[in-house]
This record gives structure tokens, C-alpha cells and sequence, in this order.
């Protein structure tokens, strides 16, 4: 933190080492959210970098929306098919900014879009952004810092995501950070607080990182080529190609690293009903299984060191079977305290424990937070997120392990697919 | 049983101590941080166009000798810090300085320069850096010398780049050749290269160890030359075009280009039939920015239809940039070209120009 303190990334601004990026959107039904998004992203503080939006064959206005916006132009273009995708129906380059374009292609998911978009780049790296985030403005610089300053050699970076909903964004930037009035957002915001300020952050520094967000990454392109880019087959692209790029610089026996860095920001719209939320969390879960089934050969594997023998371990028992387990557990409890067959003191002193862990674990991501970053500077707003971090453990855990064992069923049943993540756009109001 | 139970009675009520401690302990620490952030934002608010004011030479307000506040010096030099780079003129760097040693800031500084944290002491070097606080350049040329820590070297290279003191950069680099890993030696580049206040007998000094130093520093003084554009470099630079190995040659190339002259153009037009595919691409940036507009029709039937796709793009972003003779040309490849690669980028180039009005 000292170190970091006394750098001044800026000065990338004007390096030579300082990398080209193509920033890649691809987007499926954002009508509500793309122009602002956009907007952001294309008023980034970073020297030299393209945007390249991907319309994955929208059934709304998409398409529509970003050409008025900014005035696209329809342009007969050759591709380098690097990787292998659905056909591209047109290419569109922007009259007001040079350094847009437009791909319009067939319906094929978020890792086509994606993999389109590597196609289409011009730059070594590029950074997969989702539709409905917006960029800090200087969080490119921030990100590339470790690949242009540091002393490894690193692969892909991803930096943080936090939720937008609640604070005031305009012209696609963000100028004041609240808190969100919805109860679920609320309980959103400590869960990414935990998971990207202890977990990411952890596995980080064991070089076992597995998964960058979708939301905002950077990668070294040749790499991503090289194994093939994004799998389509899988609603969890964006931790199948950490695991495999993992996977091929061990297999490769490279020193090249996969890290995460908290400064970073990208904003994005957490849902705010559970029945959106329901449809994110059994997808991102599905999404787990279907990676830990594809790499299944890494588990327990000592020739991929940490990431075989610690991270993956990790993400199949804790991440995709404890929710199981703990539902379970709830369950065979109370049917042995129905039955007379637990000890009572004892079963209570478990469920004290388990409770206080819990909180424990919410209310230090909220610590970490606070002695940090300090986005939420209000002292109401502190006392919410350590209240929403004790009542996390009562009911939102229980449904989260509800919804995640429920994503087993669904995948047995093959019923998975991104569903319509219902968008109400990055503009000011209180939720 | 019993003994598990009473550890998990033991874990529990340390969880909960922890955490209610924990909370009061945030709690108080946000609140008093909050009240000093109030007080910072309107004391910043308050003192900011005085500041200013006495920087533009329109009023002395008193006020500044009043200052006593740890808080309100950093305050203050925090909004110097801002402004300085802006500033041109020589007047106003000297009311700056003056106002600096009002406050008795340059006395803090060098107090803090012997701290015993490498941080407090790289803190002060930036800070100084950042003030162009020529006073204290014997000191950080020394602490350039001795650092204890990387980052005590770093922040005096950038204090002394930002001073003007590029020259000391250069020579520290030329005795301690061979000794600075490869990073440091880059890191070292860009900031010589990011300092817009140089002298002449700088680049004299450069060009007179170019062919003694290592292959890495050779690199990092070929870049500086080219950033530089300087011309008294193009002779020994053409004779670095030839060099044995590949990254001295890319490098020299890419200097060449940025210079804008040649004096042979014969050894740049052979690289277009090299098989690595970087020095296709470097050669054709020379061409591009020296005009070599022979090497058009090279470009057009050669480069245009190369197997590598940075080939073909530099070669026909080259050509239009050629003006009416090179867009010419590509309006020809787009349509008449043998090959269908060429046909492609050529007609992509012009599209992509012409939409953009260039």
C-alpha cells in the first residue's frame, strides 16, 4: 500500500511500455444501459485504445440505440478469424469517435461475442468490459501498471467490480458514490466485498486466481488465441478461460501470472429482485460446475501446484458443494432436533458459531473496505453495511444455498442458459 | 463432546468480542476522519485562491505566515503540487519557492529525507521533485547514488528528471552499465524520456558511449536519441541498422523513423525482403516518416500482399499517407490487385481514412 501510494501510474500515460488495448462490449439486449456504458468507456484517461462492441444479435434496439448515438457508418472490413465464430453481419466504424467499432453478428452468446471481438482487435491486450458497466476513468492505467512496471510477467489482470445501483452517474461517469436503498442490493454490495477484497485478493497472492469478472479483465491476447479463446459451451466463460490460461501456462511451464488487483474500479447494475438475482446466481453456479466438470483432470493434480492442489480443491468443495452441504445440514438438523436425536445445547452453540463466523467474515470485508478505500464515506452508510453484514448470515445465505443447490437440478436437467437479465440503466436515481 | 463444546463457546465469544471491537473501532475511526476530511475540504476551499492569487503576483495575504497546522502546510502543498506543472514562468516558480520556505517546508523535507522509512524519505524526494526544489539536488544526486531501497532510486531518477538533471541520469547509467536490471534500466528510459528540459551536450554525451555500453542501455539510448530527434545521431544510427543483433537493428530503425531523415536509404529498403516480419514493419515506418516515396511501388506489390497482417496495414496506411499518389495507388489495389489479401486492406485503409476525413 506504501508502494502504491508513492507511484504515480499516470506516468504510463507517457510511457513507451505502455501497452495498445482493445476494449471489448459485448452486448445482448442492452438498450437501457449501452450509451451510457459506452459514453464511459470511451472517455477513458488511457493513451492509446479501440472499443469494440459486439452486438451478439440483439432482439431489441441495441443496435439502434448505438447508432444514433454515435453516428456509425457501415464499413466493408477484412477479419483475421483467429478464432472461430458466428457469421458477422456488418462492421461499423463511429464518425465522432475514431477508435469505435461496431460488430453486428449472429446470436451466438457472450463467448462468441467475445472471441468475435479478439478477431476484430488491433491491440496485443484487451480488456472484456460487460454492456452495462461503466469504467473509473483512470482504471485502465491502473490495471496495466503491473504489466508495464512490475517485475513478473503477467497474463491477464482483473480489478474490482462494485455496484453502481444507488450512486449518481452522468455522462458515464460516476460522481457520487451512495448507497442503494434496496435491501437486496444492499446485501450484494457486502458480497462482492467479500469475494473480490478477501477471496480474489487471496488467491491472488498464492497465484491461483481462477476467475477474472467478465465485467472488467485484461488480457494478453496471444495467450487467449493460443488456447482458443472463450468457450461457448459454458454460461461461465469468464472462469473457464482463467482456468485454462492457468492450465496452459503451467501445462507450458510458464512464470507468467493471472492476478487481481482491488484499486481498479469498474461500476455495474447488481440486480435489485430476487427473481433477477435468482436467475444470476444459479447461472454463475452452473457456470462453476460446468468449469469444475471441464478441468476436473486439475483437481487434486500436484502438477498444476497451488492452483491444483488449494484453489481447485477450494472452489469444488467450499464454493460449489458447501452451499449444498450447508443446506443439508440445516435440513438433517432440524430433523433430528424434531426427532430428539441432537443435542440440543450443543446444536445451538453450532448454529451460534456458524452464525458468528459468518458475520465475522462480512463484517471484516466491510473493515477491509473501510481501511482501504473508503468509497462509502458516510457514517449511515457504514452502519447499514455492518447491519446488512449481520443479517446476511439469517436469510440471505439460506437462499443463496437454496438457489445454488437448485442449480444442480438444473443442470441435470440441461435447463441453463443466460436468461433475460432485465436492465434498468446506469442513471441517478435511489432504489 | 464436552470439550468441543466449550471450544466452540470459546471461539464463539472471541468472534464477538473481536467484532464488536472491531465495529466501535471503525466507527470512531470514521467519524474522527470525517470530521478532518470537513475541515480539510474547507480549509482547502478557503485557502485555495489565495494560493493562487499570490502565485499570479496579485496580493500577499498574511495569512500564510499564520499557518502552523501540520494539516494545513499539506494542504497547501498538495494545491502547489497541482498547480506547479502548469506554470511556465520563472516569476511564479519563484514566488512558489518563496512561499515554501514561508512555511518552513523545505526545512520539513530535509528533516524527512534522513527518516529511517524508506517511505518517508521517497515521500520527501517526490515532494521535492514535484516543487523543483533545486536546492536539494546535491542531496538527491547523493541519495541517487545510495539508495538503500529501490524505491528511494526511482522517486530521486524522476525528482532529478523533473529537475531538469537528466544528464546525471545518463552518466549514473554509463558507469553503473551492467550492473541495473533490465527493468530498472526501462523504467530509468521512460522517465529520461518524459523530461522535456534537456541540454545539447546530453545527447553528445549518449552519442559518444553509444558503441561502449551494453546491448540493454544501447536500446534505451537508440529510444532517447529518436524521442529526442536528434540529427547529429542519424550517421551512427545507419551504421546501428546493421548491426548483428535484431533488437539493436529494430531499435535503430524505429529512432530513424521518429528522426524524420536519412542519409542512405538503401540498407532500410532491404529490410522489406527480410523474413522477420517486425523489421517489415519497423522499415516501413521509416519509409513512412522519412517520405522515401520510391519504395511506393515496393509497398504496393510487395508489402501490400505480404502473408503478415501488420505487413500489409503499415504498408498501406504508408501509402496513403503519400498523399494523392499513394491514395491513388490504393484505389487501384482495392479494385485491381492480383491478390485478395492486398484488394482487402487496401480498400479497409481507405475506408477507414476516408470516414474519418483524414
Amino acid at each position: 500500500m506504501k508502494r502504491y501510494a508513492l507511484s504515480d501510474y499516470k506516468e504510463l500515460k507517457s510511457s513507451q511500455q505502455t501497452p495498445p488495448i482493445s476494449i471489448i462490449v459485448p452486448a445482448y439486449n442492452e438498450e437501457n444501459t449501452i450509451a451510457d456504458s459506452l459514453l464511459s468507456t470511451l472517455s477513458l484517461d488511457y493513451p492509446e485504445y479501440e472499443v469494440i462492441v459486439v452486438n451478439d444479435g440483439s432482439e431489441d434496439s441495441t443496435l439502434d440505440k448505438i447508432m444514433e448515438t454515435f453516428h456509425l457508418q457501415e464499413l466493408k472490413l477484412p477479419i483475421r478469424y483467429q478464432i472461430p465464430t458466428k457469421r458477422i453481419r456488418g462492421i461499423y466504424r463511429s464518425l465522432q469517435y475514431p477508435h469505435l467499432v461496431v460488430i453486428d453478428k449472429e446470436n451466438g452468446g457472450k463467448a462468441d461475442a467475445l472471441n468475435v471481438g479478439i478477431n476484430v482487435s488491433q491491440f496485443p491486450y484487451f480488456c472484456g468490459v460487460d454492456a452495462d458497466s461503466v469504467l473509473e476513468r483512470d482504471s485502465l492505467l491502473k490495471t496495466v501498471q503491473p504489466f508495464v512496471d512490475g517485475n513478473e510477467d503477467i497474463v491477464a489482470c482483473g480489478g474490482i467490480v462494485r455496484i453502481a445501483n444507488g450512486s449518481r452517474i452522468e455522462n458515464g461517469r460516476v460522481v457520487e458514490i451512495n448507497l442503494p436503498k434496496n435491501p437486496i442490493v444492499l446485501h450484494q454490495i457486502v458480497e462482492y466485498l467479500r469475494s473480490f477484497l478477501m477471496g480474489r485478493l487471496g488467491f491472488s497472492g498464492i497465484n491461483s486466481l481462477l476467475i477474472i469478472s467478465g465485467a472488467f479483465g485484461v488480457f494478453r491476447k496471444k495467450e487467449v488465441i493460443e488456447i482458443g479463446g472463450y468457450h461457448s459451451g459454458t454460461v461461465g466463460e469468464d472462469m473457464e478461460l482463467v482456468i485454462n490460461l492457468q492450465k496452459y501456462l503451467y501445462n507450458i511451464k510458464s512464470s507468467a501470472k493471472v492476478i487481481f488487483l482491488p484499486n481498479p474500479i469498474c461500476w455495474t447494475e447488481a440486480p435489485d429482485n430476487l427473481r433477477i438475482l435468482y436467475r444470476q446466481r444459479t447461472r454463475w453456479h452452473l457456470g462453476l460446475l460446468e468449469c469444475i466438470i471441464r478441468h476436473r483432470d486439475t483437481l487434486f493434480n500436484p502438477k498444476y501446484k497451488t492452483m491444483g492442489l488449494v484453489a481447485m480443491p477450494y472452489f469444488f468443495i467450499v464454493e460449489l458443494l458447501g452451499p449444498t452441504v450447508e443446506l443439508v445440514g440445516t435440513l438433517v438438523m432440524m430433523i433430528g432436533l424434531y426427532l430428539g436425536i441432537v443435542n440440543i445445547p450443543f446444536a445451538l452453540l453450532f448454529i451460534l458459531f456458524t452464525f458468528v463466523y459468518g458475520i465475522f467474515l462480512s463484517m471484516s470485508a466491510v473493515l477491509l473496505e473501510e481501511l482501504s478505500f473508503r468509497k462509502y464515506t458516510r457514517v449511515k452508510e457504514f452502519l447499514i453495511l455492518i447491519f446488512i453484514s449481520i443479517v446476511e448470515s439469517f436469510w440471505y445465505r439460506q437462499l443463496n444455498a437454496f438457489w445454488r443447490t437448485y442449480a444442480f437440478f438444473l443442470y441435470f436437467r440441461k435447463q441453463y442458459s443466460w436468461g433475460n437479465m432485465e436492465r434498468k440503466g446506469l442513471h441517478s436515481r435511489s432504489l | 463432546m464436552i470439550l468441543t463444546v466449550y471450544y466452540f463457546l470459546l471461539f464463539t465469544i472471541l468472534g464477538i468480542i473481536l467484532m464488536v471491537g472491531l465495529f466501535f473501532y471503525l466507527l470512531f475511526r470514521k467519524v474522527i476522519m470525517n470530521h478532518y476530511s470537513k475541515k480539510t475540504t474547507a480549509y482547502y476551499n478557503f485557502v485555495f485562491p489565495h494560493i493562487i492569487r499570490y502565485i499570479a503576483g496579485e496580493q500577499f495575504w498574511d495569512g500564510f505566515g499564520a499557518v502552523r497546522s501540520n494539516r494545513e502546510k499539506k494542504i497547501i502543498v498538495e494545491i502547489i503540487m497541482q498547480i506547479i506543472d502548469k506554470i511556465k514562468s520563472k516569476e511564479k516558480i519563484v514566488r512558489i519557492h518563496q512561499l515554501v520556505e514561508l512555511l518552513k517546508v523545505d526545512v520539513e523535507l530535509s528533516m524527512q529525507l534522513e527518516h529511517r522509512t524508506w517511505w518517508e524519505v521517497a515521500e520527501a524526494i517526490n515532494i521535492i521533485g514535484k516543487l523543483k526544489l533545486r536546492k536539494f539536488i546535491p542531496v538527491i544526486k547523493l541519495k541517487l547514488y545510495t539508495a538503500s531501497t529501490l524505491d528511494i532510486f526511482m522517486a530521486s531518477a524522476r525528482a532529478l528528471c523533473r529537475m531538469g538533471e537528466t544528464e546525471t541520469i545518463i552518466r549514473f547509467l554509463i558507469e553503473r552499465d551492467g550492473y541495473i536490471h533490465n527493468k530498472v534500466l526501462l523504467q530509468l528510459g521512460n522517465i529520461i524520456n518524459r523530461s522535456t528540459v534537456y541540454e545539447k551536450q546530453e545527447n553528445s554525451l549518449i552519442i559518444e558511449h553509444l558503441n561502449n555500453v551494453s546491448i540493454e542501455l544501447q536500446e534505451i539510448f537508440i529510444d532517447i536519441l529518436g524521442k529526442r530527434k536528434v540529427t547529429d545521431a542519424i550517421s551512427i544510427l545507419q551504421e546501428l541498422v546493421k548491426n548483428e543483433k535484431s533488437e539493436i537493428r529494430l531499435k535503430a530503425l524505429r529512432s530513424l523513423g521518429e528522426i524524420g531523415i536519412l542519409i542512405n536509404d538503401k540498407y532500410i529498403l532491404n529490410f522489406l525482403n527480410s523474413e522477420n516480419w517486425i523489421e517489415k514493419v519497423i522499415s516501413i515506418y521509416v519509409i513512412e516518416k522519412c517520405r522515401i516515396l520510391h519504395a511506393g511501388q515496393v509497398l504496393l506489390h510487395k508489402c501490400l500482399a505480404d502473408q503478415n497482417w501488420w505487413v500489409r496495414v503499415r504498408a498501406a496506411e504508408a501509402l496513403y499517407s503519400f498523399g494523392f499518389m499513394g491514395i491513388e495507388s490504393l484505389r487501384w489495389a482495392s479494385t485491381h490487385h492480383n491478390d485478395q489479401y492486398a484488394r482487402d486492406m487496401a480498400s479497409k485503409i481507405l475506408q477507414e481514412r476516408e470516414l474519418n476525413g483524414v
